[in-house]
């Protein structure tokens, strides 16, 4: 996962292939720090081939935390993989991953 | 694929489980016992630990404690093998830190079944 | 994909077979009053290998009789069963019983159906009463061809994450079972301030509809029983809570072991009432298996085939050796240096090859402890067994070749040497018999000594036979040494070593022929009363030989120098010739035949006087002979090389080499040509 301030006002999250709890820390960090300093976020997951529970709850949480800061998410991508498993968890509408990607 | 740790103290399960994982695919690393399996596992990457409960040196229970204070290895899959089909072994493993098991005797389809299963 | 494990059965033999001879060595080290746990724990172990072994490959007839054995050595090592002479004994015979399965499934031949059975039931029994759990857990629950609409409700515990388990895995197996639905449950879900990522918060509600049974949906949720609330049940039921399978009670967990490799002994036993400190011996503290730090197993064609090359290697470096004598140039120093070095490199390389094949002998000494136990249990007689110079290393090749001669000659110590404890007692001995075997190296010899102290050799007994066999007559005088090689003669034991263990009864004539096959020899010492002592002396290795070289015509021959008795100039008036053909030659009492070589091999050779070549005197498989050759040459090292992967065996000739001037030199069997030379003079007349 690879993270950049385009400038002052958005963060931009680009998911690899891989995105589970081992990177759960530093992707808290991250989502913390984009709330904290109410920058927009746009999150990349169209690579994401393996995601767990644990990045999946963060997301949900960062999701519903982000509506009541009104901080703004764009979902630049989401791939296959991260759309099935997220409707495992019954979370893909939560989440509000991009209309086509809704089950 | 993934790189796999499969510790018995077997050579001939460690045979079948290598070539097994391997024409899947896998990187398979072998241990004989838990002393070794604990030292690999520190300078490999290891995506999932298959071992033997009973070996000598250090069996697979305290591998997997072991393992398991390594920060690397606080939520790698860990699978323990074992023939008792008995309940104590199998919570034993998961006291321990243990993901699952699978019982011997063992097809290797069975055995890639359950791999698939636990990497996704 | 189906994967052919007939691949991995050959490690699985010889690994079993390993194990098999661990739980031997192990159940005979046993000290019935004061069990070593460390020790049972192996035998424990090395069973439990073969049963996951066997179980894996598909042999589920070794597979159900070892389980058997383990559930045994399980009680023993948790102390619920306690080691007793007869619990061991019987696990002995398991061993054999194993054994035999094994080599019945290795050979793909009919095992012992009713042995098995017999030691089987015997076990059993031994477990009293307690259910051998054996088989599987039945699966309870009849499928019904109806839907069933599940519904699940799953909360995991906030550290399910770190056994490694994940729910979504879990659900991805269970839309696999049916038609899936799920609503996610956020209550517990903290603010994202306040959440530990590596924590799980989330609870689930699924709906599964399908042909599903009850068992198929909480198999799904095995690994994580105890890890979750998890409710399953349907539409028109209160789903029930599944109950962990946890017994309520702590599952009794053994104290975790430690590291380090020493295992405290228990000093106090539970088994030890009351004390018998005569018979508990002072072991020393149990060293990890040596034999396993730091080894490989490579397969044998390998190492030969390395061998093979080193030969080549000092046959080609002798080669050059020898072309560097020839070269006349100021370089020539240089050259001899090098040439020089690549001597001292070939031979190191040389010995430390010829080392890989070689083990220790307490791999053949190994059966002895086993052996010496039964059968002085079976004939009555008490003796103590003491091996020396296990670590004493020789050819494996060669080991596993003497392993039958050895145990012949045990056998024959313990048959006829000992006495029975009665007769021990009043020669004024203790009722206890040693035998003793020892290996050590001597010269470029390994040296395997058998000595008991028991009655010894009656000289008179042995002559008395054989004037009445006929092998010698009154009026000879034998060295003690000569009479006791007597007993080696072909028909001279009638005394036949029976034994229920190797099923052959075998004469003393073919263990000393089986020696000198190996290129070894054996001797007899012995004194009356106190004990007799065998000596087999054995070469370092099979591959290489020392020879004699010796000219006949324009050829040079190499005889084994371990054949060799003598080499002498022939005396004319020694010579005497039988109806014209077989010469024969009297040294000293005896006669010898005389093998003309340039005949045997059709050499053309200007030495046909025998006056004016040598005579190399011989003996072979108890015959001797004199073989007529033009001269001797040196003796020398030769490494053997095997003419059969091109030509059918000659009699005669045992292998060749390639000397140091390239030339080929044939290594001769003397055995072989002995009998050759017997089967032309018979032709001839």
């Amino acid at each position: 996962m690879s993270v950049s301030e385009e400038n002052e006002s958005k963060t931009v999250i680009s998911c690899t292939s891989t995105v589970d709890i081992k990177i759960a820390v530093e992707l808290f960090e991250h989502l913390s720090s984009a709330i904290e300093s109410h920058r927009a976020v746009e999150i990349n997951a169209e690579d994401v081939e393996r995601i767990d529970t644990a990045v999946l709850q963060l997301f949900l949480a960062f999701v519903l935390e982000a509506k009541t800061k009104e901080v703004s998410i764009t979902w630049l991508g989401v791939s296959d993989a991260f759309v099935t498993a997220a409707n495992l968890l019954g979370i893909g509408s939560q989440l509000a991953l991009p209309d086509a990607a809704r089950s | 694929m993934a790189k796999i740790l499969a510790v018995d103290d077997s050579a001939s399960m460690r045979q079948m489980v290598g070539f097994t994982l391997k024409s899947a695919g896998h990187d398979v690393i072998q241990a004989s016992d838990g002393a070794e399996a604990l030292k690999l596992a520190q300078v490999n990457n290891i995506d999932l630990v298959l071992t033997d409960i009973n070996m000598p040196i250090m069996d697979g229970i305290t591998l997997i404690k072991n393992l398991r204070t390594l920060p690397a290895y606080r939520f790698t899959p860990m699978l323990t093998l074992t023939t008792e089909s008995g309940t104590d072994r199998k919570m034993e493993g998961k006291k321990a830190g243990a993901t699952g098991w699978i019982v011997k005797p063992f097809s290797p389809e069975q055995l890639l079944a359950t791999i698939k299963k636990v990497l996704g | 994909m189906s994967i052919d494990m007939s691949q991995f059965y050959q490690t699985f033999f010889e690994e079993s077979f390993e194990g098999l001879d661990a739980m031997e060595s192990g159940l005979l080290s046993l000290d019935v009053g004061a069990a070593d746990i460390e020790t049972v724990n192996t035998i424990f172990r090395a069973a439990h290998s073969i049963k996951g072994g066997s179980g894996t490959f598909g042999f589920t007839a070794v597979a159900q009789f070892t389980h058997v054995m383990e559930t045994l050595l399980d009680e023993m090592r948790a102390d619920t069963i306690t080691v007793t002479t007869e619990t061991v004994d019987l696990l002995l015979k398991s061993v054999d019983v194993l054994r035999d399965m094994l080599t019945a499934v290795q050979t793909e031949t009919e095992i012992d159906e009713e042995r098995t059975i017999e030691i089987q039931s015997a076990l059993e029994a031994l477990l009293s009463g307690e259910s051998v759990a054996s088989s599987s857990e039945e699966i309870v629950g009849t499928e019904t061809p109806t839907v069933i609409c599940w519904t699940i409700r799953f909360k995991p515990f906030d550290y399910l994450f770190k056994t490694g388990n994940d729910p979504v895995r879990i659900f991805q197996e269970l839309s696999e079972l049916g038609d899936f639905s799920v609503v996610c449950n956020t209550e517990d879900l903290p603010l994202f301030e306040m959440l530990d990522p590596e924590l799980s918060y989330l609870s689930w509600s699924i709906k599964l509809d399908g042909v599903i049974s009850k068992e198929q949906i909480s198999e799904v949720f095995d690994w994580v029983d105890g890890d979750c609330e998890l409710e399953i049940g349907t539409e028109d039921q209160v789903p029930e809570k599944v109950v962990a399978n946890l017994p309520t009670v702590a599952v009794p967990v053994p104290e975790p072991l430690s590291c380090s490799d020493e295992k405290k002994i228990p000093e106090s036993t539970p088994l030890a009432a009351t004390p018998a400190p005569a018979l508990v011996k002072d072991k020393p503290t149990k060293k990890s298996t040596a034999a396993d730090q730091g080894s490989i197993r490579v397969s044998i064609d390998k190492v030969d085939a390395l061998i093979n090359m080193v030969g080549e290697l000092v046959i080609t470096q002798s080669m050059l050796g020898q072309l560097g004598e020839q070269i006349d140039d100021d370089r020539l120093e240089k050259l001899q240096d090098g040439l020089a070095q690549l001597e001292r490199n070939t031979r190191e390389l040389q010995e430390s090859v010829m080392r890989i094949r070689m083990m220790p002998i307490s791999f053949a000494f190994q059966r002895f402890p086993r052996m010496v136990r039964d059968l002085s249990n079976q004939i009555g007689k008490e003796i103590e067994l003491r091996l020396q110079g296990e670590s004493t290393e020789l050819d494996k090749t060669l080991m596993e070749k003497i392993s039958d001669p050895l145990v012949h000659l045990v056998r024959n110590s313990i048959d006829h040497g000992i006495e029975t404890p009665n007769d021990r007692e009043a020669a004024g001995k203790s009722r206890v018999g040693i035998v003793e075997l020892n290996a050590f190296h001597q010269g470029g010899n390994v040296v395997i000594e058998i000595s008991d102290d028991g009655k010894g050799i009656d000289r008179e007994v042995i002559t008395g036979k054989a004037i009445e066999k006929g092998l010698i007559s009154e009026s000879d005088i034998l060295t003690d040494e000569q009479v006791f090689d007597l007993i080696f003669s072909p028909g001279f034991s009638t005394a036949k070593v029976v034994s229920d263990i190797s099923g052959r009864g075998v004469g003393m004539d073919v263990v000393k022929r089986n020696i000198r096959e190996l290129g070894g020899s054996v001797e007899i010492q012995s004194k009356k009363n106190e004990g007799s002592k065998i000596i087999i002396r054995l070469p370092l290795t099979l591959a290489i030989l020392d020879g004699q070289l010796i000219q006949v015509g324009s050829h040079t021959y190499i005889v084994p120098l371990v054949s060799i008795i003598e080499s002498l100039q022939v005396k004319e008036s020694q010579v005497n010739a039988i109806a014209g053909q077989a010469e024969i030659y009297k040294l000293r009492d005896e006669y010898i035949p005389i093998v003309r070589l340039h005949n045997s091999f059709s050499v053309n050779t200007d030495v046909t006087q025998l006056t004016d070549g040598l005579i190399v005197v011989v003996e072979g498989d108890g015959q001797r002979a004199g073989l007529f050759v033009d001269d001797l040459l040196g003796q020398q090292q030769v490494v053997i090389k095997s003419l059969e992967t091109n030509f059918r065996p000659v009699e005669g000739v045992s292998g060749a080499t390639i000397l140091g001037d390239g030339t080929v030199a044939l290594i001769l069997d003397v055995t072989g040509l002995i009998k050759l030379s017997r089967q032309e003079r018979i032709v001839a007349a």
